[in-house]
Parts: structure tokens; sequence; C-alpha cells
């Protein structure tokens, strides 16, 4: 067991991380990402890619990661606890929804790290706020500018940006992406990237279109269509040399990883992909909906995996995994769940020290009957910039967060 | 600005855009002329029938119908109608009061709940209130029907007060759930001739003719949670009636309806003073939605700078007004109104058209992306919605799939000369305020992809229509309206 092991397993140890200002000073996160990058040879690779996936309508945590031993869950959850030989057991307390093989297999590699009790101070229960909460990194106040907009405009500041530096698989542009120097390309489907332009010369018709004239919403109009022209002149070649020859489902999870390992194939200027899928607002019938999405995304993430490492990529991706929101601990009446708080987070990559981080939910201490967040979640978008990215997160979220052990 | 101009203002707000046989029908009303016609739309005629039943797809003469057919329908509905008003209305309450066929997957109960939203659409914000959280569709997308005494499912409760009355922030945690064990016992039934479809699929095809609902609003008064319950500070053996009026007295609620119904129709962001004028005026209306209405486009805000041209289309103002200048409706018409016997799919074809490319661009009717709705403003542009918008031209000029080609049959009947005049006769067709400094971007585009002698040939006018529409799509200000 080396050095880096031995200091792991302290770290874990619940206390330190519940709520994160305990930490010893010598613990002091500076320090600690100062070993880390010691530990890996100095500096973070500056091509490491981060794909962010978004879950949206706020995910059943503890139908993800069941706690299967505990009596509190089979009483509050009559219809709805997963029988326990089913669950793809982990340890003696916990383990993943039967339908998460593809996800366990990355556990078993020690590919996955889930952070428990993930969530942020005053958890607000409506989708709509605590998606954007999420998205813009600030429980305290709306903003226009998300998490990884601010790390982009950075990026522009620094000089180090290209049109393809961070794209996303969506119709709409999430917060999440929006930064006040960078625009980022969307696109529903990589399809679209090739309609569009056909030759040099329409594409200059297009470009002399926008004029230039200042202020109003034609600018964020000309903008999309700028940023839209830049992406396809770039991408529009490359991916058309990239073939992948992995099978997804064809269903949202499937269809979205199977872009994003196209993307990372074809494009080795881009950085941040940003992909969402919903349907987890499970308020009724859960159990069958649930066990689809999961089964989706489990499989869908464990092909991407398997793509990366055949095209060489796979030590230099880290997925991240978040949604707005847990559930409630108690099933409703309908065989669903209502919102709820704190749930788990998953990052997943080589890289990633596999493993559960932080005390497994408590459910017998819990927040107007939802689990009681423990880590903020910008503690862990933190570790992800600053350990993985190479970025100064304080500059991001205006000050300092305690770092979580994921790397 | 000339009465041309300010009925232009008014059918890109308060319909579905300025097509040039509408301009020249309201220019003669006037502007107060036309703000009547268009609000008080129930006493004008539609302009157009279809006989949904007749129109509805069959296989082996049973009816096999999608919610995504529905939705098709409903935009043509939107293409043809000559109460543009009455469908941008309901297509509000729809975001509104979302409701999505991703849950709801039955394409009659999403149709009853258009209607629902139809029938009261400029009426009483009260009725419609009542009438949205008691239809079928809503209580099934928000799980009414299984909030029941001791187990309340608090979906509608927190919507019901987030989203369609008070907004987030007026209301705790506390107030849902007790809310929610107000409206235990709403549920929801079929008509039982539903049941009887299943043997005899003729069923069906009766109760549709018949025009009776197919399913119905009950109150379960045995799975009613008979307790006291504090809602916003009231107490009470409050049932879900009460708490609707609960809301309704609340000063947010016509402060929230005045804020969304005047970034629909004016502009996003008002100030807030403006909103509380608005918010007053309702109040003193009780909830009345036509004075509301008059109120907007007859404030001088509505007519100022910051108004006229500046409102984001959204895909509803981008693609519908396209299809009624380019005459989608006169020729889609007869196909609809008469659908051929054996092919269905043509005037399929013409209603899908303008759904699909909706929907690419974001917005799929009966499809919306949540329980709140759309987001509007710069949130319908992104680097996708444009690609789909600059697209359309495809559709226009059918370049694009299974769609009939509308475009290019008005276009060679323009008798236009020069490039320029072609520019300008695309421009007036489409209304469309494009700086003058990059008209000639437009008329270079002509040349190059074919010239004005192309246009004026049915051969070749699609490919020399679609390389221009492209372009034009692509400058910025053709978005704003």
């Amino acid at each position: 067991m080396d050095k880096e092991l031995t200091r792991r397993d302290f770290l874990r140890s619940s206390a330190i991380i519940a709520v994160g200002l305990a930490a010893p000073p010598w613990l002091a996160q500076v320090a600690r990402a100062d070993i880390l990058k010691l530990a890996k040879g100095g500096k973070i690779a500056p091509d490491n890619i981060l794909v962010v996936c978004q879950l949206s309508g706020g995910n059943d945590g503890l139908n993800t990661v069941v706690p299967w031993s505990d009596p509190t869950y089979r009483r509050v959850r009559p219809t709805l606890a997963i029988p326990e030989d089913q669950v793809l057991k982990v340890d003696d307390a916990l383990g993943f929804h039967p339908s998460m093989k593809g996800f366990k297999e990355l556990y078993d590699a020690r590919s996955v790290a889930v952070v428990h009790n993930v969530g942020y101070p005053n958890p607000n229960r409506s989708h709509f706020r605590s998606m954007e909460i999420w998205q813009t990194a600030n429980p305290d106040a709306v903003e226009a500018y998300g998490w990884l907009g601010k790390y982009l405009d950075n990026q522009a500041k620094s000089g180090s940006t290209n049109p393809v530096l961070a794209l996303g698989i969506s119709q709409t542009t999430p917060v999440a992406l929006k930064g006040k120097l960078v625009s980022v390309p969307c696109f529903a489907s990589l399809a679209d990237i090739r309609g569009l332009i056909g030759d040099a010369d329409e594409e200059k018709r297009l470009r002399d279109i926008q004029g230039t004239e200042k202020g109003s919403s034609a600018q964020t109009i000309r903008e999309a269509n700028l940023t839209a022209l830049d992406a396809m002149s770039e991408l529009n070649r490359m991916l058309s040399q990239y073939n992948s020859r992995f099978t997804y489902g064809n269903d949202n999870f499937g269809k979205g990883f199977q872009q994003i390992a196209q993307i990372i194939g074809a494009s080795p200027k881009t950085r941040v992909v940003y992909f969402s899928a919903g349907g987890f607002d499970t308020h009724s019938q859960q159990r069958d909906q649930h066990a689809r999405l999961l089964q989706q995304f489990s499989d869908a993430l464990n092909t991407f995996m398997q793509e990366m490492k055949a095209i060489g990529k796979a030590e230099k991706v880290t997925v991240l995994v978040f949604t707005e929101f847990g559930r409630r601990v108690a099933e409703n009446n309908s065989q669903g769940t209502d919102h709820g708080a704190g749930n788990p987070m998953f990052v997943v990559g080589p890289q990633v020290e596999g493993g559960f981080i932080g005390d497994k939910p408590d459910l017998n201490n819990l927040d107007r009957g939802d689990i009681r967040w423990k880590v903020d979640f910008r503690q862990v978008y933190a570790t992800v910039l600053d350990e993985w990215m190479g970025a100064d997160s304080a500059s991001i979220f205006g000050k300092r967060f305690e770092h979580v052990p994921i790397f | 600005m000339t009465t041309r101009e300010q009925v232009a203002h008014l059918l890109r707000r308060f319909g579905f855009g300025a097509s040039r046989a509408e301009i020249q029908f309201y220019e003669k009303l006037g502007v107060d002329g036309t703000i009547e016609r268009l609000v008080h739309y129930e006493k004008y005629p539609l302009g157009f029938t279809i006989d949904l039943v007749k129109l509805l797809p069959r296989r082996d003469g049973v009816i096999q119908v999608n919610p995504v057919f529905m939705g098709a329908y409903w935009s043509a509905r939107c293409v043809l109608t000559e109460r543009p008003l009455e469908e941008k209305l309901t297509l509000f309450w729809h975001d509104h009061f979302a409701v999505s066929a991703s849950k709801v997957n039955n394409p009659f109960m999403m149709m009853q709940y258009v209607d629902t939203l139809r029938k009261h659409a400029n009426g009483n914000f009260r009725v419609l209130l009542e009438a949205a959280s008691k239809d079928p569709a809503m209580m099934q997308w928000l799980d009414s029907q299984t909030n029941v005494a001791g187990k309340p499912n608090e979906n509608f409760a927190r919507e019901v007060m987030e989203l369609f009355t008070l907004g987030i922030g007026h209301y705790t945690e506390k107030d849902i759930q007790e809310a929610a064990r107000a409206f235990t016992g709403w549920a929801w039934r079929a008509n039982p001739a539903l049941r009887r479809a299943r043997q005899d699929p003729t069923a069906l095809e009766e109760v549709l003719k018949s025009g009776e609902p197919l399913f119905e609003f009950v109150e379960r008064i045995l799975q009613h949670d008979r307790g006291e319950k504090t809602v916003l500070g009231r107490q009470g053996a409050f049932r879900g009636d009460d708490i609707l009026k609960i809301l309704l007295e609340r000063e947010e609620c016509p402060k929230l309806l005045a804020r969304k119904l005047w970034e629909w129709f004016a502009y996003m962001n008002p100030d807030d003073k403006i909103v509380d004028a608005l918010a007053s005026q309702i109040r003193r209306n009780d909830f009345e939605i036509k004075p509301a209405l008059e109120w907007i486009a007859k404030s001088d805000e509505f007519w100022s700078e910051k108004c006229v041209r500046k409102l984001i289309k959204s895909p509803a103002d981008f693609c519908i007004p396209l299809a009624r200048q380019f005459d989608l409706g006169v020729l889609a018409k007869p196909l609809v109104e008469n659908p051929p016997q054996n092919s269905r799919g043509g005037a399929f074809a013409f209603l899908g058209g303008v759904y699909q490319a909706m929907a690419r661009q974001g917005m799929q009717l009966l499809y919306p992306p949540d329980v709140a709705g759309w987001d509007w403003g710069d949130a319908w542009i992104s680097t996708s919605t444009m690609t789909e918008r600059i697209r359309f031209a495809d559709t226009i000029a059918n370049q694009r799939g299974p769609i009939v080609s509308f475009g290019p049959a008005m276009v060679t009947q323009a008798n236009v000369r020069t490039s320029s005049e072609a520019v300008d006769f695309l421009l007036e067709v489409t209304d469309a305020a494009i700086p003058t400094n990059r008209r000639g971007e437009l008329a270079k585009t002509i040349d190059a992809v074919g010239g004005v002698q192309a246009l004026s040939q049915a051969r070749t006018a699609g490919t020399v229509l679609n390389g221009t529409l492209k372009v034009l799509f692509a400058a910025p200000e053709f978005h704003l309206c």
C-alpha cells in the first residue's frame, strides 16, 4: 500500500469529511492539492476532459445507492424498497440498483467515487430553483452565469480558448455553460452540425448577414449564429473522420454518450462536454420508469468508458454526474416519491479513486423527511476544477471550498 | 408609425405574425378596431372547419393516434385560424399550466386539456385556474389521482402555488403539505364508452362524434382528508376549491399573472411599476383576461422603442407566421377540411412540417420540457435552435424530409425583375426588418444561388428560395418581433 492510499484512507474517515471545517491544518486543501500534484508527477495534464451528466427531475438516490440493510429503508418504502436479494451489494450496508450492472462493473474497477449526502444550505425543493442553484453554484442569489461558464471565461481571459473548447449536447444552452465572455455551442445532435454549411461561399454569406450593430437582443442571436458557424467549421471535417465501433442504446443516455464519445474521439481541442437527460421526477409509479432510466444511464456510461479505453482516452476523461435533489425518504401513496434534499453524487473515470466518500445516508435523522446534506456540492465542483481541470475554483465561486478526496 | 406598421405590430404580438393578407384586412379596421377584433375573437368566425374525427389516422378502419398527431393538429389550427389570438393565448396557457404528453401519453386526454385551455383562454383566470386544475390531463400529470387522505402526494399542491398562482418564495413547505391534504380526493374517471371501445372500436368513434367528454373530474369524498389544515395563515377544514380561492386572494397572484402576460405579449423584464399597474388592473376586473390584454395593447410602453420589434420570437412566432405568410393555410385548408380517402399523408405532411420544425427549435407542442413550461426570451436562442431556424428554409422550399414544399408557388408568381426587387418582395412577404446596409447580402445570395430568372420558374424556384431564405433566417433581426 503506497503513501497515497494511506492518506486517502484517513481522509475517508467520515469525521473530517462531514462538515469539512474540522480538518487539521496540515490537511488544508491547498497543501493537499500540492501533495496530490507531486504524487502525480508535479502538474495536472492540460488535456484532461470533463464530462458533466445531468439527471434532470431529481434522481431518487436511495434507490440508486440502496441502503439495503437499513430497516428504516424497508419500513418507509413498503412498495419501492429494492428487495435485498436483487441489490447489487457493495458492502454490508449499501449496494446499487439491480439495473446498474454496468455501473457496478465500473465501481468494482475502482473507477467510481460515490460522494454521499451532497446538497447545499437551505435545500430548495423546486426543480427550477434547485437546478439553477446547481448550475450557477450559487444557492444565495439568482445569477446569469454558470460555474462552467465562469471556468471558461477564465480560460478565455488567459487566452487559452477555441470554438469547441466546451460543447453541450442539448437543444437549449444550460445556464451552467453560460459565461460573460464565452458562448458555448450546443447542438441537439451532432447530425445538425453537418446540415447547415454547404460550402465555403455559403458559410461566408451566412457570416456576412450577421452585421455588427451593438446592443439589443440581436446581439444574443448573432452570437449564437457565429458560435454555431465557428464550431461547425471546426468540427465538420473531424467528425466525419471518426467512426465508433461501439453500440449504444437507442435512448437518450445511449444517444448522448455515443455523441460524447464521438466528440472526444474526433476533437482534440474539446475539454468540457455537457449533457442532460430527464425523466427522473418520479412522483408516481416509480419502479419501472426509474429502473429503465438507471439501466439506460448505467449501460451507456459503461459502453462510453469502454470506448474511451479503446481509443486510448480513458485516462483523460472524468465524468461528473449530478441531479438537482434527491427524493423524499418515505414513499408517497402513488408508489412514487416527492422532492427531497441530500443525495449521492458520482465522479467516474479511471483516474478517480473509487469508493464511497463520507457517511452513508442516515435515515433516522432527517430534515423534513429528507436526507440531510453533509457535503456541499461546490466542494465536489471545486475538487474537480482544481485537481482535474487545473483551475482555480476560488476565483470561480468567490471563496474556497474544502476538497473531497475524489482523485 | 403608420397605421399599417401599427397593425403589423399588433399582429406580431396578439396574432401569429403579419401576413400580407392580414395586414390588408386589419389596416381597414384601424388600430382600435384591430385590437377589438383580435381580443374579442369569440364574436368572429374561425374561418376554417376541421373535423378532427374525420382527420384521425386509422389502421384497418380503427383509429390509431398518438399525442404527436394531436400536436400537429393543433399547429394546423394555428396556421389556419382567422382568430389568431385564440390559439396564441391557448399556447400561453399551455406554457403556464404546462402538461406534457410524455407522462400523460393519451392523445384524447391531451386534446381535452387543450380544449379546456382554449375554452377559457380569454375568459376569466379564476374560472380557468379551476378548470385547468381539475382537468384530467393535469391531474394525471401532477398525480392528483393518487393524492389521498393519509398519504398525500405534494406534486399538484406545490406547482399550483409555485407556478400557477404565487411564484416561488411566497409559501412555505408546510403550506404545500397542508394544501396537498386539502386536494385529497380529486380524481378523474373515463367515459364508460372508452372501456367498451376495447371490445368494439366503433364505440370510440361514436363518443368522439357525440362530442361528449372522454374523461371527467370527480371528487372521491371517502379519500378526502377532512381534518383541519393551515394554509398561508388561514385555518379550516379546507377542500381543494377553498385552497384555489385562498391563492387567488393573495396579492402575488395577479402580479405573477401580470408579469407573465406582459413578458409574453410585450417585452421581457418589465419594471415593477408596469407589473403592479397591470396587476391592480387584473384585480379590479376580478381576473377577467380580455381587459388585461386591452390594457397591454393600449399602454404607451407597448408602443415604445423598448417594445416594437424587440421581443425574441418563440419557435411559434417564427414558424407559424412563415407558414401563414407563404400561404400554407390556403394550400392546406382543402386537404385538412376534406382529407382525401386514400392519401391522408398529404394533409399530415403539411401539418407535421410545422410541428416538427417547432419541436426541433425547442418548442414541441404538447411536450413542454417540464412543469414550468418553456423558458422564454434569450432562452429560445442557442446554437442548436438557431441552426434549426436557419434550416427551416429547407421546410419552406422542400429540401428536407417528407414535407410538402409551400414556398415556391408564391414566389414564381411575384413577377420580380431584379434580385433587389426579389429581396424587397421576400422582406414584404415575411414582414422582416433587415437593416438596409445588409439587404445587399441577400441580393448577392440570390445571384449566387441561381439568379432572379431561376426564381420565376417553378422548376428552379425552390433551390433559389431555399438558399436565400437560409441567409435571411441567419440575419439576427429576423428573429425579433
